[in-house]
């Protein structure tokens, strides 16, 4: 069997909007991921953590609350001084248009919106990881 | 692509130091190499007991989340503690959801705990193959507690007994009468039995059938074992049931249990050997795949596999 990929899924702040986080650990779970739930109201400084115990190869964090930009930026940061930006970092959820590239600018390798192909996901993560 | 680990003295300072990255590195290395995994055995070995403490019991009876409270009691009275969560896998696709450390949040910023989420890779005994010797890591990193949470099991997941020194077996109230306490398999895992939930309804009448079993082990063997009640959210009886886990690690059968644990942990290391060498190599090769397909064709039968690997093995 090929090493699964594991992928740290979580979310940050007070956002309760769990469907789209639950969809993709399902659905990547059944692509062949080891999918780590880390849950809701994380902050990012336990995401990183996580993270770092973990030895994920992916985080994901799904955000429908407006509050990407902040939340990234620490993340982002935090995961620089924990020696983790060799991961690749994704988000998911409600994010406007003119934010992706200002996302991708703090550190974020995709950004995935409303709509998005489970399938997509999988194979940008595959070819992410192990390029 | 991620750095190799190399067993090399600064491997061992940044693993005694308790270093993090280090420490979660090595944990992946043990996972996906079969070779690492008997090169790290042969450099941590050690016949000293480490601490182990298995939590283990039905899906949704609370384990993680009796462990949330169990970390916070341990780490008051100044212990780092280590864990290991064990989630199933898929046997199709290998993917898993690994939802057990969501249940320890209170500790997620305190560095004198280590969660690590391990999923079975197939097995069926409740740990994975690569549980025991990633609990030897963990003592050779210094922690002094060292809790391996199983998979929610059944009646027949004991592979527990095998990984940890001493395991509490976690019950709910309203899970059948006593003909279900009298079975072989998964009553003989608990070194302590817990009820969690005891704040709902038939709480008295699974403690009778418990306590039952209780006297009758220490009728033949001398030694009591403990029944403790537990509410996992409130942390109601928690101190109680460290107590008699404290009480379980120094007692004779957690010591015996250690020859059980290294006999078991060698014979894993040779079915590793066989599977990876002789097995897979056999299945996958000229043979193997002819045998598959006449299988399939109707002209061989299932026994004829063994004729088949016999005969490749003799001709070498």
């Amino acid at each position: 069997m090929t090493q699964p990929i594991r992928i740290l899924l979580a979310k940050i702040g007070l956002d309760t909007h769990t469907i789209g986080i639950t969809v993709l650990a399902k659905e990547l779970r059944d692509r062949g991921f080891e999918v780590i739930f880390s849950g809701l109201k994380q902050t990012p400084e336990k995401v990183a953590n996580a993270a770092l115990q973990e030895d994920v190869d992916v985080i994901g964090v799904s955000c429908l609350s407006g509050g990407h930009m902040t939340h990234l930026k620490v993340l982002a940061e935090r995961m620089r001084e924990l020696d983790l930006d060799d991961r690749i970092l994704i988000v998911g959820g409600v994010v406007p248009e003119e934010d992706i590239e200002p996302l991708k600018a703090l550190g974020v390798d995709q950004v995935f919106t409303m709509g998005a192909n489970m399938d997509d996901i999988a194979a940008y993560l595959r070819s992410a990881v192990n390029a | 692509m991620r750095r190799p680990v190399v067993l090399d003295d600064a491997w061992q300072s940044a693993i005694r130091a308790r270093d993090v990255a280090t420490l979660a590195r090595t944990i992946t290395a043990i996972e996906r190499s079969p070779d690492f995994l008997l090169s790290l055995s042969r450099r941590i070995f050690s016949v000293q007991p480490v601490n182990s403490i298995g939590i283990t019991g039905v899906p949704g009876a609370g384990k993680s989340t009796l462990l949330n409270q169990l970390i916070r009691h341990y780490r008051q009275s100044g212990n780092s503690v280590a864990v290991l969560a064990v989630d199933p896998s898929s046997l199709q696709t290998g993917g898993a959801v690994l939802g057990d450390r969501l249940r320890m949040q209170d500790h997620a910023l305190d560095d004198g705990v280590f969660v690590r989420s391990l999923s079975t890779k197939g097995q069926l005994g409740g740990v994975s193959e690569t549980t025991f010797i990633t609990s030897q890591l963990l003592k050779f990193a210094g922690f002094d507690r060292i809790f391996i949470e199983t998979v929610g099991i059944g009646q027949n997941e004991l592979d527990i007994v095998r990984v940890a020194d001493v395991s509490t077996l976690v019950f709910i109230p309203g899970g059948g009468d006593y003909v279900q306490g009298i079975k072989s398999g998964v009553m003989e895992v608990g070194d302590v039995f817990t009820i969690n939930k005891c704040d709902v309804d038939g709480v008295r009448a699974l403690e009778k059938v418990l306590q039952l079993e209780a006297h009758d082990r220490e009728n033949k063997t001398g030694f009591a074992t403990a029944v403790c009640r537990t509410n996992a959210v409130s942390g109601e009886g928690v101190e109680v049931l460290v107590q008699a886990l404290e009480a379980a690690l120094d007692a004779p059968q957690a010591q015996a249990r250690r020859s059980l644990q290294l006999r078991a942990f060698s014979e894993l290391l040779l079915n590793i050997e066989l599977r990876q060498n002789w097995l897979v190599p056999f299945v996958q090769g000229t043979s193997g795949t002819a045998f598959f397909k006449a299988l399939m064709q109707g002209e061989a039968q299932p026994a004829d596999i063994v004729d088949a690997f016999r005969r490749q093995h003799h001709d070498n």
